[in-house]
């Protein structure tokens, strides 16, 4: 408890670094946790298309989803997504900017819908024009407008062979920069830490004392850190926090391993 | 003063050790700083209970021979026998104070509460207000160290050394920024503490007239090298 309140006075008379640390600890920790999660959502794969499909553009959403379900049914189709308002919007809204305002006004004031129609990967170019076909049936010549067949994107390594590597390993490149932020802001705390804790040692029967504020307050916020991610997301394999916590606890032991000096 | 005598009569005292035994003794140190010997030969001992003063001008080796006996510096050459710090409490006035000029006066001295040591906080304000009181530092307690004169940061220093309830006083010059008044209240202090808590006080001064003055040990360094080692009176 001792060395917890002096960590807290550290805190409250270095707040701006001491909120860095915390930040990075919680960062370091969160990114430890959630490795696998980020890995997904950070790759570069993640952004490319998935499957094959083409989009269809209706203003006259009367009778829409049994004709989704009619789709559905057919053989070659995967799924049918009608991708959220708010994008389409959001095209028109761009389109307005670079085109003839009248006219994108009353194309913007049509009630549009978009329909993403998914197909099986592999589907031969007759089969795919027969679902286009059969869409147009269903809705009609005048209500429907259909896109083009877009394949899978594979995505071109030679080309994005920098990025597809900064995106592959950007969860190591976030623990990297939580670590060095966690040394910088240990360097930057090392002068009023140890001012203390020499002051505590010369006058209480104490020892150790810089390295015991120091572990006492990184360990509360390791596990506020921690427990924070366990109320995100239950299932947690804390084991993942060894390579982190023993890094982090080497750069402590280093940033402090010098002899224990006064300096004003 | 009488009301200090008595509560520090009643209050807990460090664990009495042997007057007679040596609590230092060092045996032909010499000590070298990047080619200047600061130390030539030094043998000297230091029993405890025992009031000492170190003096000599500046750059004899006074703060070196104190920082050899606080273990800061190891001499290249002799032997050095220092006390056990587990039974041992060494506390220092160091010549730049060391005082966290952020903090009030009062905060500086709250670093020297060791549970370990009062029985209570209170008992610990009671001994803080008292040496404050005595040595005129009380009004100042809320004031930050920053704001605060030579004369004053020194007194403050030496209070958060005695509030420590050290077993030996390492001092370097204690007395440079106060008054001649001043200066002989704090040895009587210092006197006091030696006759009731059995403290070993080894004072490092350059104002050798001023020491004569008081009971106790003396030995004189020049260059380095201890001249005189005696009483004080016969110097």
């Amino acid at each position: 408890m001792f060395y917890l309140k002096e960590f807290a006075k550290i805190y409250k008379s270095n707040f701006l670094v001491c909120s860095l640390l915390s930040l990075s600890i919680f960062g370091a920790v969160t990114t430890a946790l959630q490795k696998d999660k980020l890995a997904r959502e950070l790759s570069l794969e993640q952004q490319a298309d998935k499957v094959t499909y083409f989009n269809a553009l209706v203003h006259n959403e009367d009778g829409i989803q049994s004709i989704a379900r009619k789709m559905r049914q057919l053989p070659g189709v995967k799924n049918i997504v009608f991708p959220k308002e708010k994008k389409v919007s959001a095209e028109i809204g761009h389109l307005k900017e670079n085109f003839d305002a009248s006219l994108i006004s009353e194309l913007a004031a049509m009630k549009f819908k978009r329909i993403k129609i998914e197909l099986e990967n592999g589907i031969e170019v007759k089969n795919q024009n027969l679902i286009k076909e059969y869409l147009l049936r269903l809705m009609g010549k005048d209500s429907v407008t259909i896109g083009a067949i877009k394949t899978p994107r594979a995505v071109d390594v030679s080309k994005n062979s920098t990025l597809s590597n900064i995106t592959a390993w950007a969860e190591s490149y976030l623990l990297i920069f939580f670590m060095a932020l966690f040394t910088i802001c240990l360097l930057l705390l090392r002068k009023p830490l140890n001012n203390q804790a020499f002051i505590i040692e010369k006058f209480q029967r104490r020892k150790d004392v810089n390295t015991k504020i120091l572990f006492s307050g990184c360990a509360i916020l390791f596990l506020l850190a921690l427990g924070a991610n366990q109320t995100i997301s239950r299932e947690l394999n804390i084991f993942l926090l060894i390579p982190a916590g023993y890094a982090m606890a080497l750069i402590t032991f280093l940033t402090f391993k010098t002899k224990l000096e006064f300096k004003q | 003063m009488n009301e200090l005598f008595q509560t520090f009569t009643g209050s807990q005292a460090p664990k009495s050790l042997n007057r007679q035994s040596n609590l230092y003794h060092l045996e032909n140190i010499s000590v070298d700083f990047g080619g200047t010997e600061a130390l030539k030969g030094v043998t000297m001992s230091v029993a405890q209970g025992e009031i000492l003063f170190i003096t000599g001008k500046s750059g004899a080796g006074k703060t070196t021979l104190l920082n050899t006996l606080a273990g800061d510096i190891k001499p290249y050459q002799g032997r050095v026998l220092l006390p056990n710090q587990k039974k041992v409490f060494v506390s220092q006035v160091f010549q730049d104070l060391k005082l966290l000029e952020s903090l009030t006066c009062e905060q500086n001295l709250w670093y020297s509460y060791d549970s370990k040591l009062y029985k209570s906080k209170k008992e610990f304000h009671e001994d803080l207000t008292q040496l404050t009181q005595v040595l005129g530092v009380k009004d100042h307690l809320s004031k930050k160290v920053s704001e605060l004169n030579g004369g004053m940061k020194q007194k403050l220093a030496l209070i958060r050394a005695l509030l420590s309830r050290p077993n030996v006083l390492l001092a370097d010059e204690p007395t440079c920024s106060l008054d001649k008044d001043s200066s002989v209240k704090l040895f009587e202090i210092l006197n006091f503490y030696n006759v009731k808590r059995d403290l070993t006080v080894i004072w490092a001064s350059h104002n050798r007239e001023l020491v004569k003055q008081f009971p106790g040990k003396i030995i004189h360094l020049e260059k380095g090298k201890l001249i005189y080692s005696g009483h004080a009176c016969f110097i």
